[in-house]
């Protein structure tokens, strides 16, 4: 079938070229819409118990997107009436911003802060700095005087050092562009900084924002890394097309790709470009492979170029299929967790790696059926190919000796034993404060932990009470089980704080107590409580107390500060609070977990903390079927796995050693890597069965096989190692850097184990798929024999 | 051939082996993660400490309650502190101890907490109180001749003259709030409260008199340093002192509008506490000193105890007043490194 169909392709190798030219125009065409974005939903697993609660409640209690900002002063505090117009100015300026949920805007200067202050008229809630500034020292002194003694304003929108000022802002999700909202926060800051104030600004909008904010550097890195891959294609391959090919097949099928997907409507999370690389080098694999064949074949048979074409697209379409079919059923295996990012990836990936059996299998050689050979001459010749030579005899004398193999496979058996170990350290979620995907020095990570070491925390989850009846939230019972869990919430080290009703009755009683701390806290009975709830919201507009209560006063929400979003963080702070509500039931009202960023992040990180294992498992069963299928025995699915694993663990070790965690920008790289280097295996055991078939000998047929695609594999590796470690050097972006480094890591465990680890396995266990009887459909007595006559009839035929 | 025959049983069995496995871990394989439990711990973020009492003069040993019934002790002087199990989730308004061993505390809801061995246990007392906000005690004091007071709501004034065992009320049933209690050298019992109210009781509770006070604003504590001279403290920053054993009280102005709620008398100086971490500091001769229990700690103290070597103060949260400055007590490392930047 395979013969027929080459045979058919090269004859109308015009048709094909002309068709796949229309196809990547009009796809390409599409691909110039491709939306480069990041979308939040992406992150969320939809179907989760917290995401559920996160999309019932956020309008209300607070979504993910929040940004917090902070005007902090190098002497002296706040109150200063230049200080606080700057406040103002912000908490103003915000309401302007796209997407901004006008309700959620919250500073000194908004009007949802109040201080409850009784009177000789009797009790007033009055908004501490709204509408208008203090205009005299006096009232300043008055307003500081307010600030320190309202519990919901100092510590929390005031620093207990006086010295910053807080202003928080929520986004509508379903709204939010973070392509604008970054540079109009820029700006409204550009605005008011001045000499010996500094603002700033956290928050995941912003985040995203930056991350947008360096795509023209993500851009120039890739121009660079395509730059030097071709450089070095050249140094290595030498000739014209071996520069070239590798670059159109993976070129082309990517925007095969990027043009589907567009019109899928999928957009492409900045994050992910580093990724596509990982992707492309298949393509470069797979056509220097072709190329390599195509030489082999026309110097050993001395065959005109169409020929060898022909012969290298039939000999190496099989491996080179199972190799894409493995790689594209491991990917797809990822799209089973729910989360559209990494689905979005999976499908990418496993879209991608198919386009490749077209765009590159058949693509590929019948570009090579039109050299020609004979003037075709070296642009460059490094000497580079003696090196190789050489270090592809010394693999062979290595593997092909009964000492040495052992040794090699003891070495990769320990390798895989304390790798897999390691690997087992690796963390779920960020591992360290800050975000992971900037450098910890970044003027944003830095900006993180100046806010958090001040503030109780930018990041927020909301935990809701869900009652039976209307007024629950006013019942003393409950709300002394609110606090009791905000105290025992507040005993984690990364929660900096908890805000709830209580915290607005409290400072009511006291109040009405003269201002007596002893009478801080709820009263007796409901009554009472709503009548300190009616004192605390008198005059103030519906939404002031939304972020705690409907207004029924049925289900409500304690809002918790986080100092940082660690997968450590949020897992414990899950965990207490379910162990709180499990031993501390209250008749009639319920906990539910949990919204706002953290409750998402929790999401995220039990979907992927409870997928990961089952994709890898699933990932390696697809690779077992798929290899135990191709050569119909089950013994080459078991041959194949241990290289898989060890690709893998190795990584993962190295991943838990730099301290990279599993999250959801880093998991696609994981799962799209897994596949990643089969195909070098298959290459190197085909032809070890190939030539083993015609001369009979294990060690010829080993050195034959590293000789030719085991030279290829070199050549790939070294490409795509050397050029994707740019992102280490180039990028500002340290997610990129260290997926730039994994993915180099990736290459050179799978080229090394292909190698020497399947030759050494190949030369002791003389597995059966490898040396057995040649079966029917396979034919590898018509090598070069043949001639172009011969199988233009066959083609036809 | 027989040996190919097993080498392929073998391949097939663990073929079969690791696919089995394969699938199990795929789909019956659900992780689990060693999540920390959370330890309550003896001093919280959110606790409010409304009382302190530090038995014998040496500081070593210190009881502190406040919320949710909470009552911690330190036997080192603050370095580490035992939460000690209560009976109740009233709020405690204060504690006072006879000695290392003895003590009560007293709180909402006519809470009275008695213990005779060191607080390892408490025990809570049946006491009648006045209808109608009567259950609200405020303040626990032990005097020196050994009598225990408790001061409270509607006019509440609480005695026992057998270490706690028995406790009957000493005042009549008033609509006022008894913030304070003091005995002076003399023996005659104090009570400050609501409305610049001040009585004095010459016969340990029998009988009451209400003297002339300066001030309409509420008196918040009340203390007497000897020889007939006495301060009392209360909201908006007032301060009266008398020289005349009490006959004669006098305003004195500050430059402070902050509450002041409790004041104690350390044998050489008054030391105020209030909100907005004020420190008032002064003598009987009249000099004041208006200060900061530490540099950008704006938080408030309801309870001042001295001790041979400084001050035990409680109210959002607990610490300590010494010559060498002030620390907060705190079972948190990364709150007490907050603390240590507000001090310097």
């Amino acid at each position: 079938m395979i013969k027929r169909l080459s045979g058919f392709l090269i004859q109308w190798r015009v048709a094909v070229v002309a068709l796949l030219a229309v196809v990547t125009v009009v796809l390409g065409y599409f691909a110039l819409g491709l939306e480069v974005k990041t979308t939040f939903s992406d992150l969320q697993p939809a179907n989760h118990p917290y995401v559920q609660i996160n999309e019932k409640y956020k309008t209300t209690f607070g979504g993910a997107n929040v940004v917090t900002l902070m005007v902090q002063v190098d002497k002296g505090d706040i109150f200063r009436r230049d200080i606080l117009e700057i406040v103002q100015r912000i908490t103003k300026d915000l309401q302007y911003i796209d997407a901004v949920n006008q309700f959620q805007i919250t500073s000194l200067a908004s009007k949802k802060i109040k201080n409850v202050q009784a009177s000789t008229e009797g009790i007033e809630s009055l908004p501490l700095m709204w509408p208008d500034l203090p205009s005299s020292d006096q009232e300043i002194e008055v307003l500081r005087e307010a600030a320190i003694s309202n519990p919901m304003v100092y510590g929390q929108y005031v620093s207990k050092d006086l010295s910053a000022a807080l202003i928080t802002v929520d986004f509508i999700d379903r709204l939010i562009d973070y392509d604008k909202v970054y540079p109009q926060i820029q700006e409204i800051i550009n605005e008011v900084e001045v000499d010996g104030v500094e603002v700033k600004v956290v928050g995941q909008p912003i985040l995203a924002g930056l991350i947008i904010n360096y795509l023209p550097e993500t851009l120039k890195i890739v121009g660079m890394i395509i730059g030097v891959i071709a450089l070095l294609l050249l140094v290595t391959e030498g000739t014209l097309r071996g520069m070239l090919l590798p670059l159109l097949s993976g070129g082309v099928t990517g925007v095969w790709v990027m043009g589907v997907i567009t019109l899928m409507g999928i957009n492409l999370d900045p994050l992910a470009i580093v990724i596509t690389f990982l992707i492309a080098a298949r393509a470069v694999s797979h056509t220097i492979q072709l190329n390599s064949a195509f030489d082999d074949e026309r110097r050993s048979g001395g065959l005109n170029s169409r020929d060898a074409a022909r012969l290298a697209l039939r000999k190496l379409f099989r491996p080179g299929l199972l190799g894409l079919a493995t790689d594209a059923g491991a990917m797809l295996v990822v799209a089973l967790t729910p989360i559209p990012l990494l689905q979005k990836a999976s499908l990418i990936g496993a879209m991608w790696v198919g386009a490749m059996v077209i765009g590159t299998l058949v693509m590929v050689p019948v570009a090579l059926s039109w050299v020609r050979a004979d003037s075709e001459h070296r642009l460059v010749d490094l000497r580079v190919n003696t090196a190789v030579s050489a270090f592809l005899r010394l693999c062979t004398r290595l593997t092909t000796n009964r000492a040495s193999a052992s040794a090699v496979l003891i070495v990769a058996v320990v390798l895989l034993a304390v790798s897999g170990f390691f690997a087992k350290d690796i963390t779920v979620g960020d591992a360290n404060p800050g975000s992971p995907i900037l450098w910890p020095d970044s003027e944003y990570n830095r900006s993180d932990a100046s806010i958090n070491s001040r503030f109780p925390g930018s990041d927020r989850m909301f935990v809701v009470i869900e009652g039976e009846e209307p007024d629950a939230l006013k019942r003393p019972e409950v709300l002394d089980n609110i606090m009791q869990y905000q105290q025992y919430m507040e005993n984690l080290e990364g929660v900096g704080g908890t805000q709830s009703l209580v915290d607005v009755i409290r400072p009511v009683n006291m109040v009405l107590h003269e201002g007596n701390p002893r009478f801080f806290k709820t009263g007796d009975n409901a009554l009472v409580n709503g009548e300190f709830l009616f004192f605390a919201l008198a005059g103030s507009d519906p939404g002031d107390i939304a972020r705690f209560s409907d207004i029924k006063y049925q289900n409500g929400a304690v809002q918790l500060s986080f100092r940082d979003h660690q997968g450590d963080t949020i897992r414990t702070a899950i965990q207490a609070s379910k162990d709180f509500a499990a031993a501390n039931p209250v008749d009639g009202v319920e906990y539910r977990l949990a919204g706002g960023l953290i409750g998402v992040l929790a999401a995220a990180n039990e979907v992927i903390f409870s997928g990961q294992i089952q994709s890898i498992a699933l990932a390696l069963l697809v690779l077992f079927f798929f290899c135990a299928l191709a050569y119909r025995s089950s013994q080459a699915g078991l041959f194949f796995l241990p290289l898989v694993v060890l690709s893998n663990t190795v990584t993962f070790s190295f991943m838990s050693w730099q301290g990279i965690s599993l999250n959801v920008n880093t998991l696609p790289v994981a799962a799209l890597g897994i596949g990643l280097g089969v195909d070098y295996a298959f290459y190197i055991t085909d032809r070890i069965r190939e030539s083993f078939h015609k001369d009979g000998d294990v060690r010829e047929a080993i050195a034959f096989a590293l000789s030719t695609a085991g030279r290829a594999v070199i050549v790939t590796a070294a490409t795509m190692i050397a050029s994707v470690v740019l992102w280490y050097f180039f990028s500002s972006l340290r997610f990129q850097a260290e997926m730039g480094l994994l993915i180099a890591l990736w290459m050179s465990v799978s080229a090394i184990s292909a190698l020497v680890v399947i030759p050494s396995m190949v030369y002791l266990l003389r597995p059966r798929f490898i040396f057995g009887a040649v079966r029917k459909g396979e034919d590898y007595s018509a090598d070069s024999a043949g001639t172009g006559a011969a199988y233009a009839v066959q083609g036809r035929a | 051939m027989n040996k190919n025959y097993v080498s392929y049983a073998l391949e097939v069995a663990l073929s079969l082996l690791i696919l089995g496995g394969l699938f199990w871990v795929a789909f019956f394989v659900k992780p689990s993660v060693d999540v920390p439990s959370v330890e309550a711990q003896a001093i919280e973020p959110r606790d409010n400490f409304f009382g302190v009492a530090s038995p014998g003069d040496s500081g070593r040993v210190v009881w502190a309650a406040g919320s949710f019934g909470k009552i911690v002790r330190s036997e080192d002087g603050g370095k580490t502190w035992q939460i000690q199990p209560t009976p109740v989730k009233s709020h405690l308004q204060d504690i006072a101890a006879w000695d290392a061993e003895t003590a009560f505390a007293a709180g909402d809801k006519g809470v009275l907490l008695m213990t005779r061995n060191g607080g390892d246990s408490w025990q809570l007392l049946e006491v009648d109180t006045f209808p109608m906000g009567g259950g609200q005690f405020l303040r626990a004091h032990v005097d020196a001749e050994g009598r225990g007071w408790v001061a409270g709501g509607m006019g509440t004034v609480l005695l026992s003259e057998d270490r706690g065992a028995t406790w009957q009320q000493a005042h009549p049933r008033k609509d006022v709030s008894w913030n304070d209690i003091a005995v002076d050298s003399s023996g005659a019992v104090w009570v400050v409260g609501e409305f610049g109210e001040i009585q004095r009781s010459p016969d340990g509770g029998d009988t009451w008199e209400s003297i002339p006070s300066p001030t309409a604003s509420s008196l918040m504590a009340i203390t007497f340093s000897g020889r007939g001279k006495g301060i009392a403290v209360g909201l908006s920053g007032t301060v009266i002192q008398t020289v005349d054993s009490g006959k004669h009280w006098t305003a004195v102005e500050l430059d402070t509008s902050a509450h002041l709620f409790d004041v104690s008398w350390s044998g050489a100086r008054y030391q105020a506490v209030g909100n907005g971490g004020v420190l008032v500091s002064g003598t009987d001769s009249g000099q004041w000193d208006i200060g900061s229990v530490a540099d950008g700690n704006y938080g408030w103290y309801t309870n001042i105890t001295a001790t041979d070597g400084g001050f035990y103060i409680a109210g959002r949260g607990i610490r300590f007043l010494g010559p060498q400055g002030s620390h907060a007590f705190t079972s948190r490392t990364d709150v007490a490194q907050v603390d240590k930047r507000e001090s310097e």
